[in-house]
């Protein structure tokens, strides 16, 4: 199996990836970026590139049923898109009262594990396609029976799906929360971990930050290694969305993560 | 239960209000609340809130640069104050919330671009062609008064400014 390295599509970006630069393996494209827009765009990027879709807003980790409108939209995205996988957030971005905008964890429970399950089911059966939960970065940590690899390594039994594992947010929480993300890694059931979002950390005033505009540190580059040598991981994304760089840049960025990939 | 941790998080995260109380008395609050979150940590849900209302105002200072740059060193505070009072939903959210603010500026008569808030409206409405006179339209390096036209060609938003010499 080849993996494939790739990036998150932005518009910023959008001339370079239709050139077809050979550092391009794969694209992911956020669903909700195209919502209002006419699906023929993904439809030519499906032609050039394989695609995850990956899902910002339907919140799985709200209990009660997923947001009809958001399902359906998403759903004609990813028929659109074919994608290898679709993907959302082990976490929450609504409640019944607010729509928060941004990921928000959920408590690492045994009754989380089944809400969030039910909900990936639901999803997968809607779409089709074989879905990944993203661990997600957050400065509140919610107090609960599991510990978080165990969480997710539950969580992906009981709704039979993988993990899309964000390099970049374990580092972050493993700075702001004191925990040792090698060995937060050596945790996770190796054959989980199906693809990897990575991207530069933030820090300021002694908080870190997964701002997603920063180029990839090398502490970042150890963790994606570590991982790579133990999972079957099929993609492997850049996932910029601030200060995007020139394409020059964002390509040795690309070839430097297929040289861990070689490794 | 999940069910009451996220709604009263959703509450928590939103109210700073509720979190002052909260601070002062986690037990009473997370009886009103009827959640576990009694044992949580001030500075990490301060954080956490704190995150939320940051990414709000980035996004919108992404959509409206110029008027951020018209209220200069009273954007954040005021974005804050409008941040407090509305929460936009589903995923046009961020240009919904930047409208939101950009219409509570021209109520209140505070600094903003009347040209940037007009192609924003347009582009997120369905209207194929708008007309309008905005005093801060940027022709020739400068804002100046004119006609503003906005239109849609293949999908994009274009716009025209038809300076008037005024």
């Amino acid at each position: 199996m080849r993996r494939l390295v790739g990036v998150g599509y932005r518009r910023e970006l959008a001339r370079w990836i239709a050139a077809r630069p050979a550092e391009i393996g794969c694209l992911e494209i956020t669903a909700e970026h195209f919502f209002d827009r006419d699906l023929d765009a993904v439809r030519a990027l499906r032609r050039d590139y394989p695609l995850f879709v990956h899902g910002l807003g339907l919140s799985l980790g709200t209990p009660g049923p997923i947001d009809r409108a958001t399902l359906d939209a998403y759903a004609r995205v990813v028929e659109a898109a074919d994608p290898l996988y679709i993907t959302e957030h082990a976490a929450f971005t609504r409640t019944r009262d607010v729509d928060l905008g941004h990921l928000n964890p959920v408590a690492p429970t045994l009754e989380s594990v089944r809400l969030l399950a039910d909900h990936a089911r639901e999803v997968m059966d809607r779409c089709g396609r074989p879905m990944l939960l993203e661990n997600i970065a957050s400065h509140l940590r919610l107090r609960g029976a599991l510990p978080e690899p165990e969480f997710l390594n539950r969580l992906c039994d009981a709704a039979g799906c993988g993990l899309l594992l964000d390099v970049a947010n374990l580092y972050v929480n493993s700075r702001n929360h004191r925990f040792d993300p090698a060995a937060w890694i050596d945790a996770i059931e190796p054959r989980n971990v199906a693809q990897l979002h990575v991207v530069g950390y933030s820090e300021r005033g002694g908080r870190w930050h997964d701002a997603h505009a920063e180029p990839i540190q090398a502490e970042l580059f150890d963790l994606t290694r570590r991982i790579l040598e133990r999972s079957p991981v099929r993609g492997v994304i850049v996932e910029r969305d601030e200060n995007i760089p020139a394409p020059e840049e964002l390509a040795a960025e690309l070839s430097a993560l297929e040289a861990v990939h070689a490794v | 239960m999940p069910s009451d941790v996220t709604t009263a998080l959703g509450r928590l995260l939103t109210e700073p209000a509720l979190r002052g109380q909260w601070r002062r008395d986690p037990a009473a609050v997370a009886r009103a609340l009827e959640a576990d979150v009694a044992s949580l940590d001030p500075d990490e849900l301060e954080h956490q809130a704190e995150t939320l209302l940051e990414k709000r105002f980035h996004e919108a200072a992404k959509l409206l640069p110029r008027t951020m740059a018209a209220l200069g060193g009273r954007a954040e505070r005021l974005f804050r104050d409008h941040a407090a009072r509305y929460w936009p939903e589903g995923h046009r959210r961020h240009a919904d919330d930047a409208i939101a603010f950009g219409r509570g500026l021209l109520e209140r008569r505070l600094p903003h671009s009347r040209s940037e808030l007009n192609r924003l409206r347009f582009a997120m409405g369905d209207d194929r062609f708008s007309l309008g006179f905005v005093d801060d339209a940027w022709v020739g390096g400068r804002a100046r008064r004119a006609l503003q036209i906005l239109y849609r060609r293949r999908g994009a938003v274009r716009s025209l400014a038809l300076y008037l010499g005024m």
